[in-house]
């Protein structure tokens, strides 16, 4: 009789013991999550700030700054930081501008999401902004936000978002620049068959961009007829940055001058770097 | 033949005694594991509420860092971004709501207000609404949520900006509290006065378990969709 009885208190004692250690496991990851973040903002701070030395002062190329040893390129390429943060600058004059709005570029990266209808997406995202719209659609000013972009009909948060990567989001700005920096459009993006380029001129391009061979990159460009007096590879000052640090992203916006003030203007900030998602009720 | 008729065993009166002593040690034991239980759910209690607060604040950061410091005209034709701050309530513009999410932009109002034990903060969000579409009148009742309660005494105050005068203009007395030549901390902010955004937000709570928490929120003070009447150009 005893026997039974103290195995069942056993049980009971064991099973209520359990139940504290899983609790007081879900409390302490999330205390160790929190720290974990807490951390990676730290060591994001402090790679920003290396960034904004070395393009404040580095040396201006097409396709990145170079300081003494060190190049960054501001094509999206990604680079490890001594503090261990890899670090993405994108130079936003690479990107599509949803201000200097080009249909038929903006047509074809959606068409590269494997969407239908990108025509119709591609002259609906130009009315949402444009003042004069005949059909009252959008917003007839400006996108506040790129955000705003998932409220045109046919672009899903799948395709904005992209898990976190190669989203659409990662290839359009509000504002950008008038002109393309050839050197500074992304690898995935020229994969992306937006430009007509053919396959081994694309090979050529992005060799040139690792190699820093502006010179070779330039004459692709003129065989092209892409000439822009010189603009076609040139910087703008606008940026996009992308941080990670121990599986935590962040995503800023700055636009960095040599004359701009220190520090210089962050104009967007997410951290940690959700994915984005548009809720469509109210 | 005699047959001893011994049977092995206990007594009821042993049994009884070893039933006695079993359930007092037991009692025993479970009045210790009550304590135990007691204090782990103190503890517990004591956790959980600072990672609730720490939720709050990790929404209401994320809610300030992605600020939306869009340019809307004022009525001297001016572009000023939309930021409306005072000792009571903030009024602002975000692209991460906390009921929505980040990607929802949204006309955001966050108040202390009186409640039934100490005062509470309550937050609620309009989506797709601002100044320029002039539907930025949220309803506070609407999706209200209580994000904090218990609160005993607050104060919200902002880091204004440098804001220094165009040359030759006078500005009236009633309007110098919004002009200076170093940044300082207010307990208003309007916007369409300082035409700009506030540099940081200070919320500052003390609680009626007598606990005090001190927050600092940076303000996107610049958005890249600038000035609303910006054109746009197509190729």
């Amino acid at each position: 009789m005893i026997l039974p009885m103290t195995l069942m208190i056993m049980t009971i004692l064991i099973s209520i013991t359990m139940m504290m250690i899983v609790r007081t496991e879900g409390m302490v990851s999330e205390q160790v999550y929190e720290r974990n973040k807490w951390d990676a903002r730290l060591r994001i701070n402090d790679a920003e700030h290396r960034l904004f030395l070395s393009m404040l002062v580095g040396e201006q190329e097409p396709g990145g700054f170079s300081l003494g040893d060190t190049y960054i390129p501001i094509d999206g390429h990604p680079l490890k930081l001594k503090n261990d943060v890899t670090v993405r600058i994108q130079d936003q004059a690479g990107l599509l501008s949803l201000r200097y709005y080009d249909h038929d570029k903006m047509s074809r990266v959606i068409s590269s999401y494997k969407i239908q209808d990108t025509k119709r997406i591609a002259d609906e995202i130009f009315n949402w902004q444009d003042k004069f719209n005949k059909y009252k659609y959008g917003r007839g000013a400006p996108f506040r936000t790129l955000d705003e972009v998932m409220m045109v009909a046919g672009i899903s948060h799948a395709v904005f978002n992209n898990e976190y990567g190669d989203g659409l989001r990662d290839y359009i700005t509000l504002l950008g620049s008038s002109w393309t920096n050839y050197a500074a459009i992304p690898d995935s993006l020229l994969s992306r068959g937006i430009y007509d380029f053919t396959s081994g001129d694309l090979d050529k391009i992005k060799k040139s961009k690792r190699d820093r061979k502006w010179a070779s990159l330039s004459a692709i460009l003129k065989e092209n007829s892409l000439g822009n007096e010189g603009l076609e590879l040139t910087q703008s000052s606008r940026y996009y940055i992308y941080y990670e640090y121990n599986g935590f992203r962040g995503r800023g916006e700055y636009q960095i001058r040599t004359s701009s003030r220190f520090p210089p203007r962050r104009s967007l900030w997410y951290f940690p770097d959700y994915e984005r998602l548009w809720v469509a009720h109210d | 033949m005699k047959s001893k008729n011994i049977e092995s065993g206990f007594t009821l009166v042993e049994l009884l005694v070893t039933i006695l002593i079993f359930s007092f040690s037991i009692s025993i034991m479970l009045a210790g594991l009550d304590q135990g239980r007691l204090a782990w759910s103190t503890l517990n209690k004591k956790v959980e509420s600072v990672s609730n607060l720490q939720d709050r604040y990790n929404w209401l950061s994320m809610l300030f860092s992605d600020a939306t410091a869009t340019q809307f005209s004022n009525e001297y034709g001016e572009a000023v971004p939309f930021f409306y701050g005072d000792k009571d309530s903030v009024k602002l513009l975000s692209n991460s709501p906390i009921l929505n999410g980040p990607g929802n932009y949204s006309s955001i109002v966050i108040w202390f207000e009186k409640s039934d034990n100490g005062y509470s903060l309550f937050y609620t969000e309009k989506s797709n609404a601002d100044p320029y579409y002039n539907n930025d009148e949220v309803d506070k009742d609407f999706r209200k949520l209580e994000l904090i309660k218990l609160i005993n005494t607050y104060e919200i105050r902002y880091l204004a900006p440098i804001h220094i005068p165009l040359d030759g203009t006078s500005i009236p007395i009633e309007d110098k509290i919004f002009f200076r030549y170093n940044p300082a901390w207010l307990d208003f902010f309007y916007s369409k006065k300082e035409t700009s955004m506030p540099m940081l937000v200070n919320i500052k709570m003390s609680f009626l378990n007598k606990r005090n928490i001190d927050w600092y929120f940076p303000v996107t003070a610049y958005s890249t969709s600038s000035h609303i009447d910006d054109e746009v150009y197509k190729k």
